[in-house]
Order: C-alpha cells, then sequence, then structure tokens
C-alpha cells in the first residue's frame, strides 16, 4: 500500500525547513471499528510511540467500553505521565487497491490528540514500512506477523 | 467510499483553506474534495457531519494542529 504524506499549512517560516511553510507527515486514515459503529481517523506513523494510540472521545463514540479496561501509561515528549487504557479493536487500513484488517490491543488516552499515534504495538510491528521522503509517501508492505486479512481489489474498495 | 479518490484528492486541497481551521478537528468528504463539517470539540463532529448529509462513518476525521510544530501528535508552542 502506498499512501501520500498529508501536507499541513504552517503559521510562520519553519527554520528546520529552510523556512518552508508546509509541513509533509506520513499520515493515514485508519478505520477504527466499535460496537456502534466504525470511524476514519488520521493517524501518524510513529515509531518513537510504544503502543497505538487513539483519543479517548472516539471510545465513546464507537461504544467501546473501557471499563476494567488494562491500563497503560506514557511520557509525552517533555510532559507528564499520561494514563490510557487498552481495548481490543479491529483496525482497518486500505488504499484502495488493497485492503487490511487486522484486531489489536490499542491504547485510548484523554489527550487532545491531533491525529492518532500509530505506533509499534498494533500497527507498525505489522508492516514493514519505507518512509519516502523525497516522494512524500510511504509504502507499506504486510509481514510475517500480520495477523489479520488482506484483500486486494479489483475495484476500488472503502 | 472510493480511497483512490480520497487519496488523490485529499493531496490536492488547498492549504490556505486547510488554515483557517488551524486548532479544529475537520471533517472530510467522502471523496477528499471538500471539508464536511469543523469544530473545535471532536465529538461534535458527527452531529454537524449529519446536518450536512453525510455518513460520519464516510467522513475521515482530521486534526488541524494550532501551532508550528507536533510531538507526539500534541501541539507544542
Amino acid at each position: 500500500m502506498i499512501f501520500p504524506y498529508l501536507s499541513l499549512p504552517t503559521k510562520g517560516p519553519i527554520p528546520s525547513l529552510g523556512g518552508a511553510t508546509v509541513r509533509y507527515r506520513p499520515i493515514v486514515s485508519c478505520r477504527v471499528f466499535g460496537p456502534l459503529g466504525s470511524r476514519l481517523y488520521d493517524g501518524c506513523l510513529d515509531c518513537a510511540s510504544d503502543d497505538t494510540i487513539f483519543p479517548l472521545w472516539l471510545a465513546r463514540r464507537l461504544g467501546i467500553d473501557l471499563t476494567g479496561a488494562p491500563q497503560g501509561q506514557a511520557q509525552p515528549v517533555g510532559g507528564m505521565n499520561v494514563p490510557y487504557s487498552y481495548a481490543t479493536v479491529t483496525l482497518r487500513l486500505t488504499d484502495g487497491l488493497e485492503t487490511c484488517e487486522w484486531q489489536a490491543a490499542v491504547g485510548f488516552a484523554d489527550l487532545p490528540l491531533r491525529w492518532a499515534l500509530l505506533g509499534n504495538a498494533g500497527f507498525l510491528d505489522f508492516f514493514d514500512t519505507e518512509l519516502r521522503g523525497a516522494r512524500r509517501e510511504v509504502q507499506m508492505t504486510l509481514n510475517r506477523l500480520f495477523p489479520g486479512q488482506r484483500t486486494f481489489h479489483a475495484t476500488p474498495a472503502p | 467510499m472510493n480511497m483512490r479518490d480520497y487519496l488523490k484528492n485529499r493531496v490536492a486541497f488547498p492549504l490556505e483553506e486547510l488554515a483557517k481551521h488551524r486548532g479544529e478537528w475537520v471533517a472530510w468528504s467522502p471523496d477528499g474534495t471538500r471539508l464536511v463539517a469543523s469544530s473545535r470539540d471532536p465529538e461534535a463532529l458527527d452531529d454537524l457531519v449529519r446536518a450536512a448529509g453525510e455518513n460520519p462513518e464516510d467522513c475521515p476525521i482530521e486534526g488541524i494542529p494550532d501551532t508550528d510544530c507536533v510531538l507526539g501528535g500534541l501541539n507544542v508552542s
């Protein structure tokens, strides 16, 4: 699967980018399923994140019961420890030509996350991922750890 | 929803239009050509999307940072 980097405007010139005013990020839309349905939520491929983390409000929206759920804890860069609750959910990723669907234990944190953190456990571990900076795209190839189903489509898939 | 169309159109969306939504969460149209809804409260998006005549399950959600640097999904001032 190949996904283009997403571009987002900045407020001003970025010194680390030679004064550019656009950030390009390896963000993909991941479908999360719960008892009340599913949502496509953007997530950043984040190999610095040990777990895969979604915002808590998304769990509420999808009817994912976190009562008594196992707890995790993370420390964002320079921040305080953040607790989160684990739940096993179904995730689906597609570029329209290929679809991958699997179950994963992910965390739900009460943080104002602009996008999900698609971390190692539950997500990146299952793909061999190539970040192509010059082309501003990412190629993700399933690896032998992938625990789910893979489908190819002759016609575009949702 | 055609993900091929979405990916192609989302990349081509005008950045100056996205910039108007800094600090908000936005819901994209299924084909990625327009924003269906936006709000500073992401939990409000579903109702706004439905009011716009779309199905929330077909509208990708994305947060637009209001700072120029994001670490771990969190804005950094």
